[in-house]
């Protein structure tokens, strides 16, 4: 039972913080390497990052069935949805692991949420916490749960850093300071700068660097 | 890779894993992975011994790893876990107060209703306390009248303090680092 369950990846932070650009980068790097993802998509009210992520994903470049981008409004506040009840994402989840047994990795992005969200471990088996330098240089020092207990730190739109006077090499210092050993990478969404590493982290640590299910099978 | 599918037992409740854990340090063949408690409830990660062994966990659904877990044993090494350290705040009714009515052997109605009060003014003390963490969100761990609780920050203890201000004659708080395991029911998710 355990070894047939489809590892999960949950990806939380705050609004804007580039969370749906980051798995719209990940998705094709994966897919190149042979591992087939789903997506699931909370957000508060709406599922336009679904949508955009199915548009992207599955209808124009055909890496994904369309079926595997599936929205979840959650109404209240969005870390419910993901840690203190996640019963709608897991059953999500698992609807997607009878259809799509095959799958690799599944996704589970949270809707746009503070310093402290952090996903629930019967949903996600690693958390990815993003956050961009737009806040300033202070961010990782700030802490909060995302900051220091996730899996992955990811900060992101590195390429803005200078208009806004945000200066990287504290941005590290602190991460490194607050997350002990644990990894941060620092990425461009828009461009995909530093995604491959996030991509590298997620075959070790996630996939155990196996091969694909699809090139295990062949 | 060594791949962990199951926990074989605890060296904290199992004698036969506790010899043969004392049997591994003598001829150094323990290893140990260290996780953080945010880490307990995790059923696929993959860790690192401090002896490098590699080791990805793969474990059912509602494992719950606790410190001195067995996750690896064969003749030539013993794998356990161990919870890390975190800093915690700890309270406690004072002593005085909360075994006042013990030292007194009065018998008389007035003992009487001295008691009712005094049980009257631990039950409010209790769930102002409870009420009070409860709202914060945290797991909790009671030890012997200590209700244990983690914190971020030592800083923290002056919150609590604040919010317990009109409690401040019968309660004290201190803060220590410690493995923090909650009881069960009451590992709520932290924020």
């Amino acid at each position: 039972m355990a070894l047939s369950r489809i590892p999960r990846i949950g990806i939380g932070g705050p609004v804007g913080s580039g969370k749906t650009m980051l798995i719209e980068q990940l998705v094709p790097i994966l897919k190149n390497e042979g591992y087939n993802v789903g997506i699931i998509s909370n957000d508060v009210v709406s599922r336009e990052d679904a949508d955009r992520m199915r548009k992207n994903l599955a209808t124009e470049r055909g890496l994904m069935p369309e079926d595997l981008v599936i929205g979840i409004a959650t109404g209240g506040c969005p870390h419910t949805a993901v840690r203190e009840d996640p019963s709608i994402n897991i059953s999500v989840v698992e609807e997607m692991e009878a259809k799509h047994p095959n799958l690799d990795l599944i996704i589970i992005e949270s809707g746009g949420d503070n310093i402290t969200t952090t996903f629930s471990p019967a949903l996600a088996d690693y958390f990815i916490y993003i956050i961009d330098v737009s806040g300033g240089d202070k961010y990782p020092r700030k802490r909060g749960l995302g900051i220091e207990t996730s899996d992955l730190l990811v900060i992101n739109k590195i390429d803005i850093a200078s208009f806004i006077g945000a200066d990287l090499s504290v941005m590290e210092r602190d991460a490194k300071i607050v997350r002990n050993d644990k990894p941060y990478v620092f990425v461009n969404s828009k461009t995909g700068q530093g995604v491959k590493k996030v991509t590298e982290q997620i075959i070790k640590d996630v996939l155990f660097d196996a091969p694909p299910k699809s090139v295990a099978i062949n | 890779m060594l791949t962990v599918t199951a926990i074989i037992g605890n060296i904290k409740n199992n004698l036969d894993l506790n010899l043969k854990y004392e049997e591994s340090l003598k001829k150094n063949t323990l290893e140990t992975i260290t996780i953080q408690r945010s880490e307990t409830e995790k059923v696929r990660m993959r860790k690192v011994s401090d002896k490098k062994t590699d080791v990805g966990f793969i474990l059912p659904s509602r494992t719950y790893l606790k410190d001195g877990d067995v996750a690896f044993l064969d003749d030539t090494k013993m794998i356990i876990i161990k919870l890390s350290p975190e800093l915690v705040a700890i309270l406690n009714i004072k002593k005085r107060y909360r075994h006042s009515h013990d030292n007194n052997i009065d018998n008389s109605d007035d003992r009487h209703d001295h008691d009712h009060d005094h049980d009257h003014d631990l039950t409010n003390i209790a769930i102002k306390v409870g009420h009070t963490i409860g709202n914060l969100h945290r797991p909790l761990k009671i030890n012997k009248g200590d209700i244990i609780f983690p914190i971020q920050s030592p800083d923290e203890v002056n919150l609590f303090l604040r919010l317990l201000s009109d409690l401040k004659d019968y309660v004290e708080i201190r803060t220590e680092t410690l493995i923090f395991e909650p009881d069960q029911g009451f590992d709520i998710h932290a924020h």
